[in-house]
């Protein structure tokens, strides 16, 4: 009998193991793909996580823009020079109201992956779904510009008053309720790409849930999809503009662990690796190194309600005793550019670079005497001998927490004062800052679309983004204006002014600009890294045969 | 026995309804919500959002609302991974985790058990010290120390095994090892430990005077009697193992469902932070009760004990 037992404990457990070990490995089949071949024009990337979501009028985070930019078209696509042209998407052109409101787009002969051409009303069913309350599309307001389009949003109108409009299989009209030179521009982003109408139809809320559950009309199609694991993507031999793909294949993994990462990367598994901050030295020198400018500013946002930041010059004190060239070079070591103004450079302004139209820096960096002088001003304007704590607000990864210290190191060496330091989760901290419950934090902007107003409209009174609290009536009037203003010249001057302001204000003492690092296998050829929306561009890449 | 299953089927329900009401409740207590995020959206956004996932009812409305779709078995839609049911996520991520846990049990105990008993036996020698060393290696090094130095020798230099990623069976096998490490110490502590009560104790006389063979003193004397602190540790320690270990499951990228427990509480994807407690919840009381079931087996004084009664 106790033998009995005995097999029988054994026999489950082993049963247990043997059956765990079949569910293991019926999921799934191995993906990650080497390139032992490098003539096979297959590239290997990572992503750094699984995308949220692959509904384009859902997504709002890097990574699936990553993958929805490469198996979908817009009416524009950004060129391999970062610029839009007629004919670089799906309109092959557009014409233009002379008041700037009205956009008629004529629509290139191009086809869905399943067969089907790709039609204007695909457009104006996929804008107004983004639209639609139901859909609750989160970044819904990106197509704000549109007449019509907030009001059907908040339940105020209709979709029939939202002024999008098929006139015929090939064209489309849209009016906008006020001139936005960046609205071209904006027609290449996630949440104006669309799917086939019939496809969201049939799918509805399950829209990108699965390859199976998305059409595409873009470079590449999605092959596979396994979730939280790997996606692999393959030429779209549809695509209007396949002549110019070289690419069969391109391989996400989804790696987390940088050492992992780094590994994968020695030992060919992937092609191309965001360098994490602490494996920069490893390959600065090694010639496939390269950083380069994101359209992303970090900055020192002074609670202008706290009752040491609401004085100027306190937050000028602590802005100019930032010694931002050592910052960038010792702490941050990615390619970063210290920061003296809010707007970063690349970002167009009326005739070229706006940072070069607006002048380089509104400040001295590292002006140590001048923080002194104004931080004893500022109290003296407080009438306070003695500043009370300070607390220094920042996310809690490895990154921020190094940034923290430095900024912490530097106040204390250049003006003497003990910066606490409080590191909370992401959520935390934007609970925490839209609920004005800190004192000074170190925050990150980055654009949302290429121009200078998507980094000075947010420090607007009653701007949901201003969690600085800072209220200039003056600022407010130049940014209101800029907003409607057909005269880009004219719009150019007033951002400037409007920036001038800010940096006199100073609710926020400017940082550094982000830059990426970034390493490449020499074989991989015209991959492209754009200065915002997606992380890479790789319609135009191949591999070189060795 | 049949009054006895019924009796802890109706306590494990309890438990697991003050699981899910503490869980729910404190959760809506960390600051922000889903859908808090660095670029503000306009607040009739916001609104249709919140409508759309029912987060804009009172908190004890929704509360409702989850217990309800709870008892239909529906453990409702993740609010980072918009669209995917978290019953799916957890279906598709499970097995990897699953048989990751098993997998480095299996070593960990066996090999546990083994360093345990021979410790035990040949005290003070080399074999003792050896899996005193081990068992203070496993416990006091971090299991991503060991999973990084094993990728590092195995897979980065020697190029025998992947570095990472998940497919076929050639990849399970650093992360097994890697996680076994903690099993494998802590087992064989408490074997040797309970083995050396064991040893003194007089029915090990008698059994010797009896003539009974070593292997038989051992198998039937010893480790049956010194192996009940190993079965009662082994109930959570699986529990905890099977259901995915984040660190492990990152350096290897594996797709298990490790870094859904760290990650939903950072996302505050409410439903994926219950749907992962519950699981966990539900296999460690499975795994209590397994091994109540495991202690009338191996012993039979448990059975008599609650039979008295």
């Amino acid at each position: 009998m106790k033998g009995h037992k005995k097999i029988v404990i054994i026999g489950l457990v082993l049963l247990m193991a043997l059956s765990a070990v079949l569910a293991g490995c019926g999921g799934s089949a191995s993906s990650s793909a080497s390139n032992s071949g490098n003539d096979k024009q297959v590239l290997n990337l990572n992503l750094i996580q699984e995308p949220p979501t692959l509904d384009p009028q859902k997504a709002t985070d890097v990574v699936s823009i990553d993958i929805l930019t490469e198996v979908l078209d817009g009416l524009t696509r950004y060129d391999k020079d970062g610029k839009i042209k007629p004919g670089s998407g799906l309109a092959k052109s557009w014409d233009i109201s002379n008041d700037g409101l009205t956009y008629t787009f004529h629509l290139r002969d191009a086809k869905w992956s399943d067969g089907n051409p790709i039609t204007a009303q695909d457009f104006e069913y996929a804008w107004k779904r983004a639209l639609d309350p139901n859909t609750a599309s989160q970044y819904a307001y990106q197509l704000f510009y549109i007449k019509g389009a907030e009001e059907y949003n908040s339940g105020k109108g209709s979709a029939d008053q939202v002024a999008v409009k098929a006139l015929d299989e090939k064209t489309l009209q849209v009016t906008l309720k006020a001139p936005a030179p960046q609205f071209l521009g904006l027609t290449s982003f996630v949440t104006y790409l669309p799917l086939e109408k019939s496809v969201y139809e049939k799918y509805g809320d399950k829209v990108g849930t699965d390859p199976d559950k998305l059409v595409y009309s873009g470079p590449f199609v999605i092959s596979q999809w396994n979730h939280e694991q790997s996606i692999t993507l393959k030429k779209n031999k549809d695509y209007w503009d396949s002549s110019s793909v070289k690419l069969q294949t391109v391989n996400f993994s989804m790696i987390k662990d940088n050492n992992t990462l780094v590994q994968n990367y020695d030992n060919n598994m992937l092609d191309s690796i965001f360098v994490p901050g602490d494996y920069i030295d490893k390959y600065k020198n090694s010639g496939e190194y390269s950083d380069k400018a994101l359209a992303t500013t970090w900055y020192v946002q002074f609670n202008t309600k706290s009752p040491v930041f609401k004085n100027a010059n306190i937050r000028k004190a602590f802005a100019l005793a930032i010694d931002r060239k050592t910052f960038v070079e010792q702490v941050t070591k990615d390619g970063s550019i210290p920061a003296e103004a809010m707007v970063p450079p690349g970002v167009p302004g009326y005739n070229g670079d706006f940072r070069k139209e607006a002048g380089e820096a509104y400040f001295k960096d590292n002006y140590v005497a001048q923080a002194k002088e104004l931080l004893k001003k500022g109290m003296s304007e407080l009438g306070i001998s003695k500043l009370p704590t300070i607390t220094l607000l920042g996310d809690d990864t490895d990154n921020a927490k190094k940034y923290d210290q430095a900024l912490q190191q530097m106040w204390k060496q250049n003006l003497g004062v003990n910066v606490q330091i409080q590191n909370v989760a992401f959520k935390v901290r934007l609970d925490m800052m839209d609920k004005g419950n800190y004192d000074m934090v170190l925050a990150g902007w980055g654009a949302d679309y290429n121009d200078p107003l998507t980094f000075l409209d947010m420090w607007e009174t009653n701007n949901g983004n201003n969690t600085a609290f800072y209220s200039n009536p003056e600022y407010d009037k130049l940014i209101d204006e800029a907003k409607v203003n057909g005269d880009l010249k004219a719009r150019d001057e007033q951002l400037i002014q409007a920036e001038k302001i800010l940096m006199n204000d100073m609710p926020i003492g400017p940082v550094y600009f982000q830059a990426r690092a970034f390493v490449v296998k020499p074989y991989v050829k015209d991959l492209y890294f754009p200065t915002f929306g997606s992380d890479w561009e790789f319609k135009w890449a191949y591999i070189q045969n060795n | 026995m049949l009054n006895y299953s019924l009796k802890r089927f109706v306590y494990m329900l309890i438990t697991l309804w003050v699981i899910v009401t503490l869980t729910f409740f404190l959760m809506h207590m960390i600051p922000g919500d889903p859908f808090t995020s660095e670029k503000k959206v306009p607040e009739q956004i916001r609104q249709n959002m919140l409508a759309k996932y029912h987060l804009d009812k009172p908190l004890i409305v929704q509360y409702g609302y989850y217990l309800n779709n709870l008892i239909h078995g529906d453990l409702g839609i993740s609010l980072k991974y918009l669209n995917r049911t978290v019953d799916d996520i957890i279906k598709q991520s499970a097995p990897a985790s699953f048989q990751l846990g098993i997998q480095s049990i299996i070593l960990g105990v066996i090999f546990g058990l083994l360093f345990g008993i021979i410790a035990a036996l040949k005290r003070g020698g080399g074999w003792d010290y050896f899996s005193m060393f081990l068992a203070i290696i496993g416990i006091s090094v971090p299991n991503f120390i060991i999973a990084t130095l094993l990728q590092l020798l195995l897979a980065s230099k020697l190029k025998w095994l992947p570095v990472s990623g998940w497919g076929s069976f050639k990849y399970t096998i650093l992360p097994s090892i890697a996680l076994s490490f903690s099993t494998l110490s802590i087992i064989s502590r408490m074997m040797r430990t309970s083995m050396l009560d064991v040893i003194g104790q007089d029915y090990i006389k008698t059994a010797k005077a009896k003539g009974l063979s070593q292997f038989q003193i051992i198998w039937k004397h010893m480790v049956r009697n010194a192996i009940m602190p190993v079965v009662t540790v082994l109930g959570p320690l699986i529990a905890g193992i099977v259901t995915g270990t984040f660190v492990i499951e990152q350096i290897f990228s594996i797709p298990g469902l490790g870094k859904f427990f760290v990650q939903s509480i950072y996302d505050e994807d409410y439903s994926m932070i219950l749907g992962t407690t519950i699981f966990y919840s539900v296999i460690l009381v499975v795994m209590m009760f397994l091994v109540d079931i495991a202690y009338g087996l191996i012993d039979p004084r448990v059975r008599l004990a609650k039979g008295g009664k």
